[in-house]
C-alpha cells in the first residue's frame, strides 16, 4: 500500500474503509507523537493527544476535502488539540521539555559527544519562545513546507520566512554557546 | 577542548546590517525563494562574509537536526489506536438525526392523504396522456404537486400543518429555488423550533449547493436555540464550510453560548483550515 498517497487513503477513510486509517497512522503516529514532545506536552499526554488527532480525524473524516493536503490537515489539527491541552491544564509551553528527550542514553547506545549535541540541541529549543519551537519542529523535524506551515500557522509564506530564520537564529545563537564548552 | 565530529568556529555576533537579505538566508537554503530574491540574496552573499559565515552556521546546525533521531512512541500505541478503531466498527447513525415532537399519527395521515393524490395524477395522466407520460414526467408531476401542497400548508398557522409542508419539501426531487427559499425562510422566521429544525434537516440535502451553504451560514449567525445551532454546525462542517469560522469563533469566545454549542463550534474550528 506504500505507494499510495496520504491523500488517497484519506479519500478512502472517506468513503467509508475506515481501517484505512491505520496506514495512516503507522506513517505518521511518530512525527506527531514528537511534535507534541518537542512542544512540550509530556510524554504520556503526547501519547494521548496523538491518538485524540486520530480520532478527530475520523470522526470529521467528512469534512476533509478531496486533494487537500493531509498532512498539513493533520498538523492543523495537532496544534489546536495541544493549545486546548496546555489551556485546560494550565500548564505553559514555556515550561521544561520532557525528560525523555535528554535521556538518549538511556534508550540507545550511542557516542557520549553526539550525545551531548543532542542534550544541547534540545536544551537550546526548550529556551526558545513556544511559537519558535513549534515552527522548528514542523519544519526541520518533521519536514513541513513553508506553505504548508503557513496555513496550519495562519500567516502568509513570506512571513513564515522571515519568522523561521528568526526562530533558528535563537536556537543557533544558544545551541553553539552550549556546544562550545 | 573536545573533538567535534561537526566542526565548527563560532564567529562573533553578525555585523551585517542588511536585515532584509539576512532574514531570507534560511529560506535560501531551503530552496523556499522565488527566483528574485534568490538573485539578491546571490548577489549580497559575494560582498558580505557576515553572511556567507552565518550561512555555514545555518547549515551547521541543521545537519545535527538531521541526525537526531526521533523518540519512539510507547510500544503499544499502534494496539490502542486498532481499539479505538474497533469501536467505530460497531453500528452507528451516519446521518444527522433530528427529534422533533410531532404526532407520528398526523404525519401517518399525510402520508396518506399524499399517496392518494400521486395515485389520482398518475390515473389521470396514463388516461389522457399516455403517449407522453413517461416515468419521469410523472415524478415530475408528483414533485409539482408537492411543492404546491407544500406551498399552501407552509402559510399555516398551525405548526403541524408547517411541519408538514417541509415534509413535503424534502421529498420534491430536483427542488426549485422557490423550494428551497421558503425552507430557509422557514428555518430563519418560522416562531416554532420545532419548524425551523424540521427545515434545516429538510434543506440538509440541497446543502452540496454552495448558495444554499452560504445561506445556512448566515442563518447559523441569526439562530439562539442551541439544538438547531448544533444541527447547523455539523451539517456545514461535514461540507467543510469555511464561511461560519467567524461565527464560530464568536460561539466559543461569547459566555452566553451554551456549553454544548461551545464544544460543538471548537471542535469544528480545529479541522477546518
Ligand atoms: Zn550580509
Amino acid at each position: 500500500m506504500d505507494w499510495l498517497s496520504d491523500e488517497d487513503i484519506m479519500l478512502e477513510v472517506k468513503q467509508g474503509n475506515i481501517d484505512a486509517l491505520s496506514l495512516l497512522f503507522k506513517r505518521h503516529h511518530k512525527h506527531l507523537f514528537n511534535f507534541f514532545l518537542q512542544t512540550g506536552v509530556e510524554y504520556h499526554h503526547s501519547e494521548d493527544l496523538t491518538q485524540q488527532v486520530f480520532y478527530r480525524i475520523l470522526k470529521y473524516k467528512d469534512s476533509y476535502r478531496e486533494k487537500a493536503g493531509f498532512r498539513k490537515w493533520m498538523f492543523t489539527i495537532a496544534r489546536n488539540i495541544m493549545r486546548r491541552h496546555f489551556e485546560t491544564r494550565k500548564r505553559h509551553p514555556e515550561q521544561e521539555l520532557p525528560a525523555i528527550l535528554l535521556n538518549i542514553s538511556e534508550r540507545q547506545t550511542i557516542d557520549s559527544e553526539e550525545e551531548e549535541r543532542i542534550k544541547a540541541l534540545y536544551k537550546a529549543l526548550e529556551k526558545i519562545p513556544p511559537q519558535d519551537r513549534e515552527l522548528i519542529s514542523l519544519s526541520r523535524f518533521q519536514g513541513m513546507k513553508y506553505e504548508d506551515i503557513a496555513e496550519i500557522t495562519g500567516t502568509t509564506v513570506g512571513a513564515i520566512k522571515v519568522k523561521m530564520h528568526r526562530a533558528l537564529k535563537k536556537l543557533r545563537d544558544l545551541y553553539f554557546e552550549k556546544a562550545d564548552h | 577542548m573536545k573533538k567535534r565530529i561537526i566542526d565548527y568556529q563560532k564567529t562573533d555576533t553578525m555585523k551585517c546590517n542588511n536585515t532584509q537579505i539576512n532574514a531570507l538566508l534560511t529560506a535560501y537554503l531551503d530552496n523556499a525563494l522565488t527566483p528574485e530574491e534568490s538573485k539578491m540574496v546571490e548577489a549580497h552573499l559575494n560582498d558580505c562574509s557576515d553572511c556567507l559565515d552565518e550561512l555555514q552556521e545555518i547549515r551547521t546546525l541543521h545537519l545535527q537536526i538531521e541526525h537526531t533521531p526521533l523518540i519512539d512512541p510507547p510500544t503499544d500505541a499502534e494496539r490502542r489506536f486498532r481499539q479505538m478503531l474497533e469501536k467505530q466498527h460497531k453500528p452507528q447513525k451516519q446521518s444527522i438525526t433530528i427529534t422533533v415532537d410531532f404526532s407520528w399519527k398526523k404525519i401517518a395521515a399525510a402520508i396518506i392523504i399524499f399517496l392518494a393524490g400521486a395515485a389520482t395524477v398518475l390515473l389521470f395522466q396514463s388516461k389522457t396522456d399516455s403517449d407522453t407520460s413517461s416515468i419521469a414526467h410523472l415524478e415530475n408531476q408528483v414533485s409539482q404537486m408537492r411543492q404546491v401542497l407544500m406551498t399552501a400548508l407552509i402559510k399555516n398557522d398551525s405548526p403541524s400543518d408547517r411541519l408538514k409542508a417541509v415534509q413535503y419539501a424534502e421529498q420534491i426531487s430536483g427542488p426549485s429555488p422557490e423550494v428551497t427559499n421558503i425552507l430557509l425562510e422557514t428555518l430563519n422566521h418560522d416562531p416554532s423550533v420545532n419548524v425551523r429544525l424540521a427545515a434545516a434537516n429538510a434543506l440538509h440535502q440541497f446543502a452540496v449547493h454552495q448558495e444554499v451553504r452560504t445561506k445556512l451560514a448566515q442563518s447559523l449567525q441569526q439562530q439562539s436555540d442551541p439544538m438547531l445551532q448544533i444541527v447547523l454546525i455539523k451539517m456545514l462542517v461535514q461540507f467543510h464550510e469555511r464561511s461560519m469560522v467567524p461565527t464560530l469563533q464568536d460561539f466559543s469566545h461569547d459566555e452566553k453560548t451554551h456549553e454544548m454549542v461551545k464544544k460543538e463550534a471548537e471542535e469544528a474550528l480545529t479541522v477546518l483550515l
